[in-house]
């Protein structure tokens, strides 16, 4: 798995994501797709916003009461035969695991995509354990082959071209020369290599999109059919997840359905959602006879009730990110973290916390759009605003001049005479072309685009005239 | 896993003490309750017809149980047919149809599979079905999916198929409840829909009764 050096951080990664052309060209492609498959699910359907007030709702009612609803989670998945592990760190949740996978005498561990496993870095930690971990999700197994993290929480292999993909199947399967150039062949070799291990593995790891609290159930949402060949054929199944996905019932959970596929692939609802209660029952004919859910907290308890609250809403549909201009430019990687994009920027910095994490708020231009598509309206842009302030990124000269600007701004004649000032001497230094071509102290500026100059006054000269 | 009470406590602490904090802050907005639908059943069948197709499966209206054999003759010779193990299924008149190829196990060659749906949700084309009635294998295994689903077993919406189990104890609730809204499918490579991702590639609803 590449990860970052400690060096990386969002501005140096960017510039690397910027000039990559297989880069450009794979979210070029993606892009779009998104945002148009997720505009016509919504036309679609009679009145979205009153979904997403009502997803908003079911979101606040959890967490209002996230104790309770775990514990009561806790008890209906003993009572279907089936144990509840709580991990307060990543390092609890890769122990928990790996003793599961020891209990079981594991040797294969099939896995559908899961982002909290991504978060605590599980497979790294039972492939050193000695057990062999396959990726089913084709997503997943594509960056699994390229030793990459995912790029994207619901399309992970989002960054690679046909043909990077392509170019990674005739490294790692031996199946001598053959056509990969249309899609259906790339699919169908995955599904050939895939469907051997499913019927192979000894534990299957899944994450959860939802957790019932009423019965004890966890919920998948899937359109591949991976998930539920790695959580039925072995005899072990385990689910991977965090603390604040717990809805307290099932007509809860069916609201969350009906805002979560719209906004994350644009499908009114994917091909497979599925519930889990327990451990196969005596008359079942196949299922896991045994049914693990292991419980991450990593720093949610401490977001809960604060100014941070509301980013626990999340239900991970990606829409924040597929529609954010900073994340359609750069990807996901720039982000290092599992979680790119506005809700990553967000949650990174309170998650993980590193230093470098401390830069991701400013990758926004606060244009609102992540706010906008949100299915449960979390004020993403705001969110971000805070933990800006909580971190000044600026550089000294840059906040010296934040702060002789707020003290201008502040006194409306000096300011009127300064901007008219300024606006006629950049006028002279034009020369009457209407633009500067370099400037000092402005050169980040002027090296990519020229500075254009007004050539009628300030803006409130200007304002004023059109008044009068 | 012996610090396991400990780190349930801890959590537990700091989730009670960070919602006691802030409560009397919140104001906690309450979903809107759902009411019970009265749609026609004819209305239903049209509503689930159109959602299931746009969900890229076939739809087809038989009279009765008995014509489910004949139908998959018809479309499906090829691959061998694995049958759920359900009652109704039983008396369909299987040996009648000489091309047919019967098998029990769907976990080795490709094959197809044939289901009765337990419930249906008109909203979005979805067939409901549980461990209770089908093993999960027969479901995603199979290369073509048959599934019977009567008229009067579809709902308006998930909240109906809920209510099918309203009121069970966890323990006898189904292991697992399947929601098939179409084939299987993957858009992960350059975003573009290609279907038979893993499970099915094709999902065939046969629609029973007058």
């Amino acid at each position: 798995m590449t990860t970052a050096s400690t060096q990386d951080n969002f501005i140096t990664s960017s510039d690397v994501a910027l000039h990559d052309p297989n880069l450009r060209s794979a979210l070029g492609k993606a892009q779009k797709g998104f945002v148009n498959k997720r505009a016509d699910a919504i036309a679609a359907v009679g009145d979205f916003e009153a979904m997403r007030d009502t997803a908003q709702a079911i979101r606040k009612k959890a967490l209002s009461r996230l104790d309770v609803y775990l514990q009561e989670f806790e008890a209906n998945v003993e009572a279907a035969g089936g144990h509840v592990h709580w991990a307060e760190t990543p390092e609890d949740m890769r122990r928990i695991v790996k003793a599961i996978c020891a209990d079981n005498q594991a040797q294969y561990v099939t896995k559908g995509k899961s982002m909290v496993s991504e978060e605590v870095g599980l497979n790294a930690a039972l492939e050193e354990a000695g057990l062999t971990v396959f990726e089913t999700d084709l997503g997943e197994y594509i960056i699994q082959l390229a030793q990459e993290a995912p790029s994207h929480i619901v399309a992970p292999a989002l960054h690679k071209t046909r043909q990077q993909i392509i170019d990674l199947f005739k490294i790692h399967h031996d199946f001598g020369e053959r056509d990969l150039g249309e899609i259906k062949a790339i699919v169908d070799e995955a599904r050939e290599v895939i469907r051997e291990r499913f019927l192979k593995a000894d534990v299957g790891i899944t994450g959860a999109n939802m957790l019932i609290a009423e019965s004890g159930t966890a919920v998948i949402v899937t359109n591949e059919g991976n998930g539920d060949l790695t959580s039925s054929l072995p005899k072990t199944h385990i689910i991977t997840a965090s603390i604040e996905k717990v809805v307290p019932t099932w007509n809860d959970a069916s609201k969350i359905l009906r805002v979560l596929a719209r906004s994350a692939t644009g499908q009114a609802i994917t091909a497979y959602t599925t519930f889990f209660t327990g451990a196969k029952r005596a008359a079942d004919l196949d299922g896991p006879e045994n049914f693990h859910v292991v419980l991450l907290d990593n720093g949610r308890s401490e977001m809960l009730g604060g100014e941070f609250h509301e980013m626990l809403q999340c239900i991970r549909c990606a829409a924040c990110m597929n529609h954010c201009p900073v994340y359609q430019s750069v990807g996901g990687h720039a982000y290092n973290s599992t979680y790119p994009g506005p809700m990553g920027a967000v949650l990174t910095p309170l998650l993980r916390g590193e230093e470098r994490d401390n830069l991701l708020p400013n990758a926004s231009s606060l244009c609102g759009r992540c706010d906008s598509v949100c299915p449960v309206r979390i004020p993403l842009s705001g969110l971000l605003r805070k933990l800006r302030d909580k971190h000044p990124a600026n550089t000294r000269l840059g906040g010296l001049a934040v702060t002789l600007f707020s003290w201008l701004a502040c006194r409306p004649v000096l300011y009127r005479m300064v901007s008219n000032a300024g606006t006629h001497c950049l006028r002279i230094a034009a020369f009457g072309k209407g633009k500067i071509r370099r400037l000092p102290l402005l050169s980040s500026w002027t090296r990519f685009k020229d500075l254009p100059v007004s050539d009628g006054g300030s803006f409130q000269q200007q304002w004023q005239q059109r008044r009068s | 896993m012996s610090e396991q009470p400990t780190a349930r406590a801890a959590i537990l602490k700091r989730i009670k003490h960070a919602l006691q904090s802030s409560a009397g802050e919140q104001e906690i907005p309450q979903p809107e309750s759902t009411a019970p639908s009265t749609v026609a059943q004819a209305t239903l069948t049209k509503t689930f017809t159109v959602a299931a197709l746009a969900g890229g499966a076939s739809v087809t209206e038989i009279a009765s149980l008995n014509e489910v054999a004949s139908f998959i003759a018809a479309k499906e010779s090829a691959l061998p047919l694995s049958i759920a193990p359900q009652a109704e299924l039983a008396s369909v008149p299987w040996a009648a149809e000489s091309s047919l190829q019967l098998q029990q196990d769907y976990k080795g060659n490709n094959c197809s599979g044939v289901v009765i749906a337990e419930s249906a949700a008109a909203e979005t084309g979805t067939v409901a079905i549980s461990t209770h009635s089908c093993p999960s294998g027969l479901l995603f295994l199979t290369e073509r999916l048959f599934v019977v689903l009567s008229k009067a077993d579809i709902k308006a919406d998930y909240e109906g198929i809920w209510t099918l189990r309203a009121g069970q104890q966890s323990a006898e609730r189904p292991r697992t409840l399947h929601l098939i809204s179409g084939p299987s499918r993957t858009a992960d490579v350059e975003q573009t829909i290609q279907i038979g991702a893993h499970g099915p590639r094709q999902l065939d609803i046969l629609l029973l009764g007058g």
